[in-house]
C-alpha cells in the first residue's frame, strides 16, 4: 500500500515538474523551425 | 555604438537561465527542506508558486532587460524608475557580494572532485572538509573559481557563455539521472523515497507555505539582476513567456531529482538527511564509502555539484561585467579582468577568515526584497502596463491576455515581497 502510495506520489510530482519542462523545450524548437522554415519558403 | 550580442536561440538563455538558477541550493537545501516539511506536502505550495508566479517573474525580468537592452545598471533607469540608476546599481552590488563570498562554496566543490583520490577524504570526512573550508586551500580555490569564471564570461555571449553553459547542464543533466538511477536501485531506496515523499499536511504551517514560496523565488534567481542582464540579451522576436516556463521548471526538475538521488543514498548508509550543507560535504563522502563504485559515483556528484555552482557565478560575474560596460568604454576582455582582480581581492579574506562576509551579508539579506520588487515596479507601475503587455507578446508563440497585466502588477509583487520579507523576519 505504502509502495503503491510511494509510487504514485512520484509519477505525480515528476509529471507535475518535468511535464511542463519538456514542453517549453518543445514549444521552443518547434517555434524554431516554423520561423525557419518561414523564412526559407519566402 | 556597436550592436549588442545576443543569444543565438531561445535555448541559448533557457540553458543559460537555467544554469543561473540552478545553484548548491537545488542539490542540499530543497530536499532538506522538503524533508523536513512534511515530504510531497511542501511540494504543493512549492510547486504552486512556481506555476503561478515564478514564470511570471520570469517573464518580468526577461522582458525589463529586453525593453531597455541594458543590464541592471541602466535598466531601470531606461524604463523611467525614478532612482533607477542607484537601486540598479544595488542590484549589480548586491550580486556582485554575492559571487565573492559563492566563490569559495564552489571552490570546494572543485576541489572535491578530486577529493577521492586524496586518502584523507576517505578516512576522515569531516577533518578532510575543514582542511578544504579554511586556509589557503579555500581562498585557492576560490581564485580559480573566479577565473575560471572569467574564462567563459570574456569571450561574451555567443562564443562563451551560450556553448559553455549549454554542454555544462546537458553534462548536469546526464550526471543527475546517471546518480538518481544508483540511488534508487539501492536497498534501502525505499526509505529514502518515503521520508522525501509520503505527504504530511499536518506540517503544511503558513510558516512553511512561505518557506516553500521564498525558496521557489530564491531557486529561479528572481534578484533583479542575472535575469534581468540575461534578458537584455534576448531579440524581439524571441519568445519570451515560454522561455520563462522552461527555466523555471527546468530549475525545479534539477531540484526534485536531487532529492531522489539524495535521500535514498542518505537513508541507506544511515546519514541524516537533515545535515544541511554538511550534508555535501561531510556526510555524503561517508556513504559514498560504502557505497560500491564510490570513488565513482563521488567524482560524479562533486562534479555535478561543480557544474551547479559555476553555471551561477557566469551569471553574477556577467551581471557585472555589462554594468562596467555600460558606464566605461572598456573591451569585455578588460572589464573581465579589471572585475576578476577586484572579486578574487574580495573573495581571498572571506575564504580565509570570513571577514567581510560578516557584515555583506546583512546588505544582501535585506536588500533581497527591493531588488527583487524592482522588475515588476519598473515593467507594470513605472513603464506602463499595457505597452509592458504588448512586448512581452513580441514574438511568443501563446499570446498572453490582459489578465497577466494584474497578475504581473498586484500577484506577483506581493507573492515575492510577502516571502522575502517573511525569510527576513523569520
Amino acid at each position: 500500500m505504502e509502495v503503491a502510495l510511494i509510487v504514485g506520489v512520484t509519477l505525480i510530482v515528476l509529471v507535475a515538474s518535468i511535464g511542463p519542462f519538456i514542453w517549453g523545450m518543445y514549444v521552443t524548437i518547434m517555434h524554431r523551425r516554423m520561423s525557419r522554415q518561414v523564412s526559407t519558403s519566402s | 555604438m556597436a550592436v549588442r550580442e545576443s543569444w543565438s536561440w531561445e535555448i541559448g538563455l533557457i540553458f543559460a537561465a537555467i544554469g543561473s538558477a540552478v545553484g548548491l541550493g537545488n542539490i542540499w537545501l530543497f530536499p532538506m527542506l522538503v524533508g523536513e516539511h512534511g515530504g510531497a506536502a511542501f511540494l504543493v505550495p512549492y510547486l504552486l508558486t512556481i506555476y503561478a508566479l515564478c514564470w511570471v517573474g520570469l517573464t518580468t525580468e526577461f522582458n525589463v532587460g529586453r525593453i531597455a537592452q541594458a543590464g541592471p545598471s541602466r535598466a531601470y533607469e531606461r524604463l523611467g524608475l525614478p532612482l533607477g540608476k542607484y537601486l540598479g546599481a544595488i542590484a549589480v552590488f548586491r550580486v556582485t557580494l554575492v559571487f565573492a563570498w559563492y566563490s569559495s562554496v564552489v571552490g570546494w566543490t572543485l576541489r572535491y572532485i578530486f577529493a577521492p583520490l586524496d586518502a584523507a577524504f576517505w578516512k576522515d570526512p569531516a577533518a578532510f572538509f575543514s582542511s578544504v573550508a579554511s586556509g589557503w586551500q579555500s581562498a585557492l580555490f576560490a581564485v580559480i573559481t573566479i577565473v575560471l569564471t572569467g574564462l567563459i564570461v570574456m569571450f561574451g555571449i555567443r562564443k562563451g557563455i551560450e556553448p559553455v553553459v549549454k554542454y555544462m547542464m546537458i553534462a548536469l543533466f546526464g550526471i543527475l539521472i546517471i546518480l538518481v538511477l544508483r540511488a534508487v536501485t539501492l536497498p534501502g531506496a525505499i526509505e529514502g523515497l518515503r521520508f522525501y515523499l509520503i505527504p504530511d499536511f499536518s506540517k503544511l504551517t503558513p510558516r512553511v507555505v512561505l518557506t516553500a514560496m521564498a525558496q521557489a523565488f530564491f531557486s529561479c534567481s528572481l534578484a533583479g539582476a542575472p535575469m534581468v542582464v540575461y534578458g537584455s540579451y534576448l531579440r524581439k522576436t524571441d519568445d519570451t513567456p515560454v522561455s520563462a516556463i522552461t527555466t523555471a521548471f527546468g530549475d525545479t526538475t534539477v531540484a526534485i531529482l536531487a532529492g531522489f538521488a539524495i535521500f535514498p543514498i542518505a537513508l541507506t548508509f544511515g546519514i541524516s538527511p537533515k545535515a544541511g550543507a554538511g550534508l555535501l560535504f561531510v556526510s555524503l563522502p561517508h556513504a559514498f564509502k560504502q557505497m560500491i563504485g564510490g570513488f565513482f559515483f563521488a567524482t560524479l556528484f562533486f562534479i555535478l555539484a561543480f557544474f551547479a555552482g559555476l553555471t551561477s557565478t557566469v551569471s553574477m560575474l556577467e551581471v557585472s561585467t555589462e554594468a562596467l560596460l555600460q558606464y566605461t568604454n572598456m573591451s569585455r576582455k578588460q572589464a573581465v579582468a579589471l572585475l576578476v582582480t577586484i572579486i578574487s581581492l574580495l573573495a581571498i579574506p572571506i575564504a580565509l577568515y570570513g571577514v567581510i562576509w560578516n557584515y555583506a551579508r546583512y546588505f544582501v539579506l535585506y536588500s533581497g526584497p527591493l531588488v527583487a520588487i524592482l522588475p515588476p515596479i519598473a515593467l507594470y507601475w513605472v513603464y506602463g502596463a499595457e505597452r509592458a503587455l504588448a512586448e512581452i507578446n513580441n514574438g511568443a508563440a501563446i499570446k498572453l491576455g490582459k489578465w497577466f497585466i494584474y497578475w504581473g502588477k498586484y500577484v506577483y509583487p506581493a507573492g515575492i515581497l510577502a516571502a522575502y520579507l517573511y525569510n527576513i523576519l523569520g
